[in-house]
């Protein structure tokens, strides 16, 4: 084997043209690879950094009557938590973000209120201090906070002296009396680091509502006991639930799932992640075709030294086991040279996405997937040209031409169909990526249902601890006013949530005396709004009017806003105007306008049914501040800064955000797989244009005699070119039709990523097909050429 | 019917200047079987690519059935060829993808010929050589003296005025050769203007006139035996 290698490398020393080639295709294809298993296996493969991580379990709550994901409520996460037997630590936790006082000044951080048994969860011991207790979660408790090891370092300095300091967040004291390892500086389910652990019995919003079953603000977490699965836990759940139907008929029509946390984590990366490592898969494949053509190429002028071989006793095994060698040896080459492209393709695709590939790197798991690959590669394209070698006719190979033309006749036809598989390959690919880019040029033109330019936002927070209600509406008041006055701004308003950058609140709607059932109630988006809402956002009134400055008073009478959906869903056939609706405050309010609909979250969604109310009454007076500016909008940044700072200087200021980089963001993750999927299908198409290319240089070369025969005969040179064109032509044709078929079978994957466009658009399909068939031909043009100006001489020669 | 008059070819190679033809001079009537033989790298292949203008004189006239055809294009060049000059080369030069018909029929493609008209001569040439039979046949199933009839009507296929033929028993037996020499003369028999070049002085006799070549010149036979 040793010898075998030592040839294959003398071998590939001596052929420097075919071996430049080859690593060039190969490198391209397994260092693409081996960036894409950089950024994907830490967020699909690599095990959640915790003690059995496959004991820890999510379980995320739908409304089986809506099909909405819907959220625990602490009474019922408490009956769960005192009936099953499954798991030995559940812990109910919610998100927020506070400001907290570090060891320099204010920082807006991420909070996670969690139950005492969060920690069980993980199975993590803290590196300082303690974790929380039960006694910790009851209420009344003196108030603790645990640091996750990320906002000790970069806020804390990692002093060791921390644990029993005291911090206040949003204004309140809390003690810090642990800090958690860096193994675990991720806040669990949700993947950003830097912020704090508050039990959750101090959390003020659970104080206030967590007693009704239907505040469902919660979510749970579990540790699987050993032994026990998830479809068994799953099942005792279910068990519990109908229990507690019989018990709390508002239970009706919730049904909690169990999954892997990791499969939680990751469900919404998967269909990216599947389409990007097809595409890659498809640039290995594409990059194997094209180097076994070659190989092929080769092995017709290494015939005679192979049957020289098997006259001196070689077995045809041993001959195959050569090639091999040779073929691993490149594959390995191709894979050393392939982590520099994957190097610099980490580099651009960090450059692209930022943050989100910060966990992607070139370690020990991506080093041994490579080789791993370069191994695999080599056996697979070495398959076919080992093939070829093993058939060599010894009494043909050791006489002469007869035998030479039809052994180059199979050798031709073996590089025919690899050639048509690069083309299948690279139509599946620029499919693809056609249709994703169509996807994103759509969705990059959907009407959001407001106008995101020129608009700026910034969250205007306050602590519940050191705000009562009526100065958080002061508060408000004055943050509007000013913000009017700021020199080049044309409107105000404020907003609770802001469509694109804050969660939902959706909440059952009915008219006075039509109370639903539980599980059929009628859900909308709640958005709690100043004045000027519909017009600073330009979400047009269709029906009645915005709200007026009259109606931001306590006292005024209760009116809402509804959206056309939502006025359609109840009145179809009249007007909603002066029409009552009963929402989350349970009193009836008068409709006094309908407007648009507005688009939440994501842009590829449909406008959900949506109300809205005077931000005046709101239960949390939670407030997003929406200024429109006259011009460019960055020039009004500092200007907000300095407004946040006046209005209070003990809160952090939040840093402004243009909404229409909001909405781009949304569609991010498109615009980053588009990115890569379109990088992977130039390089399939360059790929296989070069097989191309190369077998049909090679085809010239080996007619070369016939196109002599023929010049001489008198054929045109035209039709000299036509003659090589239709063989590429031929082939290309071939390989649009297997590429069709490959593209069809994908289209179920790609079909999840696609918005506003079909995974079998007939027109992509056929803009694909002929930019595939344009550089097709510009592939065979050059060799035609070179056929077209054969000398008829040689005829006379041969 | 051919003419050429001070016919020279010098071919360049890495700053080496050959002169392969000087100034020759050569007349060939209508219906003429004209042999040019000479020892190896006297000038025959060229001369035979110049008069088959399979390549173009460095100096010189030629005129082929009256019109100069020296300086031609070199789609002008393959047009006359098509038209005007049948080959017949040493190794049969078949193409082993097509059948004799389709062998035989492949200059005639190059012709703006309806299919039919096409058939036809494809039919007269191989029944004049006598391969009728093995029309469907590729030419690896042939023997090589059946192959160079193969190639012989298709350089009569084509109706040219000259026919050309390189060595054409080289690659053949001596039986085969006289066969295909037999074939020649019948071709000539029938008004065919044949130029052939061969070493083979007894099938230099086939022909009506014989020039010898020598150092791209054209000497007669005295000649040539006071150089050797």
């Amino acid at each position: 084997m040793l010898a075998d290698l030592r040839f294959g490398f003398r071998n590939l020393l001596r052929t420097p043209g075919f071996t430049l080639t080859a690593l060039l295709a190969l490198a391209l294809g397994i260092g693409a690879n081996s960036a894409i298993f950089s950024v994907v296996s830490p967020l699909l493969f690599r095990a959640l950094p915790l003690p059995e991580p496959e004991q820890v379990v999510a379980l995320p709550m739908t409304n089986t009557a809506t099909g909405n994901a819907s959220n625990w409520s602490l009474p019922t996460f408490k009956d769960v938590l005192d009936r099953q037997k499954s798991f030995s630590a559940m812990a109910a936790l919610r998100q927020g973000g506070a400001a907290v006082s570090t060891a320099t000044e204010p920082a807006r951080m991420r909070v996670i209120f969690a139950s005492h048994g969060v920690f069980a969860v993980m199975g993590l011991q803290p590196e300082l201090g303690r974790v929380f207790t039960e006694t910790d979660d009851q209420p009344g408790a003196a108030p603790v906070a645990v640091l996750t090891h990320s906002a000790w370092v970069k806020h804390w300095s990692q002093d060791p002296g921390v644990i029993g300091r005291s911090i206040t967040v949003d204004g309140r004291a809390f003690t810090i009396v642990g800090v958690m390892p860096a193994a675990f500086s991720e806040l669990p389910g949700d993947g950003r680091a830097q912020g704090l652990f508050l039990p959750l019995g101090v959390d003020l919003d659970e104080v206030k509502f967590g007693a009704h079953r239907g505040h469902h603000n919660l979510r749970a977490l579990a540790r699987l006991k050993a032994g026990v699965t998830l479809a068994a836990a799953g099942s005792e759940l279910g068990s519990i639930f109908s229990a507690l139907e019989l018990e709390h008929p508002e239970e009706k029509n919730i049904a909690p799932q169990v999954l892997s946390l990791q499969e939680s984590l990751t469900a919404d990366l998967k269909p990216a992640a599947m389409v990007l490592f097809a595409a890659v898969l498809l640039v290995l494949l594409i990059a194997c075709a094209n180097v076994a053509g070659l190989m092929v190429v080769r092995s017709g002028a290494r015939q005679r030294e192979i049957a020289v071989r098997l006259a001196l006793g070689a077995s045809r095994l041993r001959v195959v086991q050569q090639v091999l060698a040779e073929a691993v040896l490149l594959g390995v080459m191709g894979a050393a040279l392939g982590l520099l492209v994957a190097v610099w393709t980490l580099e651009g695709l960090k450059g692209l996405a930022g943050s989100k590939l910060s966990a992607a790197s070139l370690d020990g798991q991506v080093l041994l997937f490579t080789a791993a690959v370069g191994v695999l590669t080599g056996l697979l394209f070495g398959a076919v040209p080992a093939l070829h070698a093993s058939r060599v006719g010894l009494h043909e190979a050791l006489k002469d031409a007869g035998a030479r033309a039809s052994l180059s006749k199979n050798r031709r036809r073996a590089q025919s169909a690899l050639v048509t598989v690069q083309v299948a390959l690279a139509f599946a690919l620029l499919a693809g990526a056609g249709l994703m880019f169509q996807s994103l040029y759509g969705l990059m033109r959907v009407n959001p249902g407001f106008e995101a330019e020129n608009l700026l936002t910034v969250r205007l927070d306050l602590p519940a601890s050191s705000y009562t209600d009526d100065q958080k509406r002061d508060y408000y008041r004055r943050a509007l006013e000013q913000a009017a006055a700021l020199p080049g701004v044309e409107s105000v308003a404020s907003v609770d949530p802001f469509p694109f950058l804050d969660g939902t609140s959706r909440n059952s709607v009915y008219p006075p005396g039509n109370e639903p059932e539980r599980g059929s109630e009628v859900a909308a988006n709640m958005y709690e709004v100043s004045a000027g809402y519909f017009a600073t956002m330009k979400i047009p009134v269709v029906e009645g009017r915005g709200f007026a400055d009259s109606e931001m008073q306590l006292d005024s009478p209760r009116v809402m806003v509804v959206s056309q959906k939502l006025a359609k869903r109840f009145w179809p056939t009249e007007t909603a105007l002066g029409k009552q609706l009963i929402g989350f405050s349970r009193e009836p309010c008068t409709i006094v306008g309908v407007v648009g609909d507005v688009k939440h979250g994501s842009l590829d969604g449909d406008a959900k049914m949506a109300f809205y109310l005077p931000y005046v009454r709101s239960a949390w007076l939670a407030q997003r501040l929406l200024v429109r500016a006259k011009g460019p909008p960055e020039q009004l940044v500092a200007s907000l800064r300095r407004l946040e700072r006046n209005l209070d200087p003990s809160l952090p200021v939040r840093e402004p955000e243009a909404a229409n980089e909001i909405l781009s963001q949304s569609a991010s993750q498109q615009q980053t797989t588009l990115t890569m999927l379109a990088a992977f299908a130039a390089v399939a198409l360059l790929l296989s244009a070069i097989g191309l290319w190369g077998l049909i240089a090679y085809a010239v070369a080996q007619r070369r005699q016939e196109l002599a025969i023929r010049s001489a005969l008198g054929a045109p040179q035209g039709h000299l070119v036509g003659l090589v064109l239709k063989q590429g032509v031929w082939l290309t044709g071939l390989g649009l039709l297997g590429g069709v078929a490959l593209a069809l079978a994908g289209s179920k994957v790609l079909g999840a990523m696609l918005y506003g466009i079909t995974a079998v658009d007939p027109k992509t399909y056929l803009t694909i097909g002929v930019v595939l068939a344009a550089v097709a031909l510009l592939a065979c043009w050059l060799p035609a050429r070179t056929a077209a100006r054969v000398d008829p001489n040689a005829a006379l020669r041969a | 019917m051919i003419s050429m008059k001070g016919i020279s070819k010098t071919f360049f190679t890495e700053e080496v200047e050959t002169r392969a033809l000087h100034e020759l001079q050569l007349d060939i009537a209508k219906g003429e079987f004209l042999s040019i033989a000479g020892p190896s790298g006297s000038g025959k292949t060229t001369l035979l690519s110049i008069l088959g203008l399979l390549d173009g004189p460095s100096a010189g006239s030629y005129h082929l059935g009256g019109r100069d055809v020296a300086q031609l294009s070199s789609a002008e060049r393959a047009r006359v060829r098509n038209e005007q000059v049948g080959f017949i080369f040493q190794s049969f030069n078949l193409i082993g993808e097509l059948t004799v018909a389709e062998n035989v029929e492949l200059p005639l493609t190059y012709r703006a010929l309806p299919r039919a008209e096409r058939l036809r001569r494809v039919d007269a040439a191989l029944e004049r050589v006598g391969m009728s039979h093995r029309k469907s046949h590729y030419p690896a199933q042939l023997s090589g003296g059946q192959q160079q009839r193969v190639a012989v009507a298709r350089a009569v296929a084509g109706e040219p005025l000259v026919l050309l033929a390189d060595e054409p028993t080289g690659n053949l037996d001596s039986h085969n050769g006289v066969q295909v020499m037999e074939l020649l003369k019948e071709l000539h028999a029938g008004g065919a203007t044949v130029v052939m070049v061969t070493h083979n002085d007894q099938y230099s006799r086939y022909a009506t006139r014989t020039v010898t070549l020598f150092d791209g010149r054209i000497i007669d036979e005295s000649a040539l035996q006071r150089a050797g």
